[in-house]
């Protein structure tokens, strides 16, 4: 169910460095309020910073209309932040890396994350980084979406390249 | 009646009787209704796209062996009496003209859908292999890639040798074989790219030369990764739609008014990459999203941002 026609809100989910804060900045128009911190974790692989709290930004669709978009927190311990931002929202889209050691259950963690948000809440996934990783196969992401019977559209992008973010809001757009 | 919708056939008889090749042409004349026009000859090798021969006659099975031999659609009047031999498609012998129009245009339909022997080159091989689990490699000329169906993925030593690909998609001089994987770092100086992006972009720029898949139905077994086919917004729409329900081109160049060369395109390309089967039974026309009026006009506004048409949601 949708909030309200003046606060439309889109997510973005995913665990920390697959690319949220990047995509977001792609498609919006403003560039994205992030709280970003410099970062010390053996996860973060190359970023030198992470988002905590969360990003967000906008989307003027009409003098009269604007869209929100949030970027949720990667990290477990800010879940909390999904209950605050999260109900009303139109779609989420999730970000997963490719490269992650831990892909299958990062998809797994992210999935349950926007169940606990609203059960109905359509999405569709973005998987960063498989020009980056050779081995990458889709089949684990076919496999789990299978094994979780996701019927959503699983799309390989480069969030740096607004053409490529785009896409999957407008895949979401045809879930919804 | 327009004259490009009707179908113009040649067809060969060899063998029959007068009696016989009567009926026949009366029920060739019946065909005219379905915008089936048929042109009768007597056959002697010549160019045709479907023979009827009668077994009884010698210059009828010769023409059956020469047409079996050439892979072209027969319809078979048996030997009197012989009910053993197994015939592709026979003919009862004292079948009224409409009976032989309906097997006619049964034949006739069947024969015009496309195979995947319709389609060589790279794009052939991938709809051979498309169920391999297996990496494999193929090459042509200087272009070698690795194809790995089931991860979905292409794999080449440059971005150019994509590019040099999608050109000779549809060429018939590419080798394939199969590459077990031995190193898991073997791909790692590779360019490596979604292969569903690949086909669908390099089918949509060869859509005239591509056949056409007939009245088939078909569905997506799973959503093609369209991540990087940022250029053609409807294949979205067209994934869309047949995710949710069966259709066959004719019907989706209805209901989309897209040109049938571009659904082919994209239904050869999802064909070859996996992600499209065929479907039995009939269409069923999915539902319109059940999202309230007001949220679907939010849609719409959104929609709209995002460089989709208006109407999009009538996917």
């Amino acid at each position: 169910m949708l909030d309200s026609e003046k606060n439309i809100k889109l997510l973005f989910l995913g665990p920390p460095g697959s690319g949220k804060t990047t995509a977001i900045r792609a498609i919006s128009d403003t560039p994205p309020v992030s709280s970003e911190v410099p970062g010390t974790d053996v996860l973060l692989d190359g970023k030198t910073s992470t988002t905590v709290a969360f990003d967000y930004s906008t989307i003027r669709l009409n003098p009269n209309e604007t869209l929100h978009v949030y970027g949720l927190p990667g990290q477990e311990y800010l879940d909390f932040m999904g209950a605050i931002v999260g109900p009303g929202a139109l779609g989420a889209v999730l970000m997963l890396d490719a490269s992650s050691q831990t892909l299958a259950q990062d998809c797994r963690t992210a999935v349950e994350q926007i169940a606990r948000i609203d059960p109905n809440l359509r999405f569709v996934i973005g998987i960063s980084k498989t020009d980056l990783t050779p081995t990458f196969s889709m089949e684990t992401m076919y496999a789990l979406a299978r094994r979780m019977s996701l019927f959503v559209p699983i799309f390989c992008i480069d969030p740096r390249d607004p053409a490529q973010a785009r896409q999957l809001v407008r895949a979401l757009l045809y879930v919804l | 009646m327009l004259e490009e919708n009707i179908k113009h056939i040649k067809m060969g008889v060899a063998g029959l009787s007068e009696e016989i090749e009567l009926r026949l042409s009366l029920a060739c004349g019946l065909l005219a209704a379905s915008q089936i026009d048929i042109e009768l000859q007597d056959w002697q090798g010549n160019e045709s796209d479907i023979l009827v021969v009668d077994i009884d006659s010698g210059h009828g099975r010769l023409a059956y062996e020469m047409a079996t031999r050439r892979n072209l659609p027969v319809l078979v009047f048996p030997r009197s009496g012989d009910s053993e031999t197994q015939y592709a498609s026979k003919l009862e012998r004292d079948a009224p003209a409409a009976v032989l129009a309906r097997a006619l245009q049964e034949k006739l339909q069947t024969s015009s859908e496309a195979s995947s022997d319709d389609v060589q080159g790279l794009l052939g091989i991938c709809i051979r292999e498309a169920g391999c689990n297996q990496d494999l490699l193929v090459k042509r000329g200087g272009i070698a890639m690795i194809l790995r169906h089931a991860a979905g993925r292409i794999l080449t030593r440059s971005v150019s040798d994509l590019a040099a690909a999608e050109t000779r998609l549809l060429e018939g001089t590419w080798l394939c074989m199969t590459r077990p994987a031995k190193d898991p770092h073997e791909h790692e100086w590779l360019v490596s790219r979604s292969l569903d992006g690949f086909l669908i972009k390099a089918c949509l720029k060869y859509q005239d030369s591509l056949p056409s898949l007939g009245g088939k139905l078909y569905r997506l077994t799973r959503w093609p990764d369209l991540g990087s086919v940022t250029d053609d917004q409807e294949t979205l729409r067209l994934s869309a739609l047949l995710q949710r329900s069966a259709w066959s081109a004719d019907a989706l160049a209805k209901h989309t008014g897209m040109s049938t060369e571009s659904i082919h395109a994209f239904l050869w390309a999802t064909l070859a990459s996996g992600a499209l089967a065929r479907a039995d039974g009939n269409m069923v026309k999915p539902d319109a999203p059940q999202v309230p009026a007001t949220a679907s006009s939010l849609i719409q506004r959104v929609a709209r941002h995002f460089g989709l048409k208006l109407g999009y949601s009538h996917a």
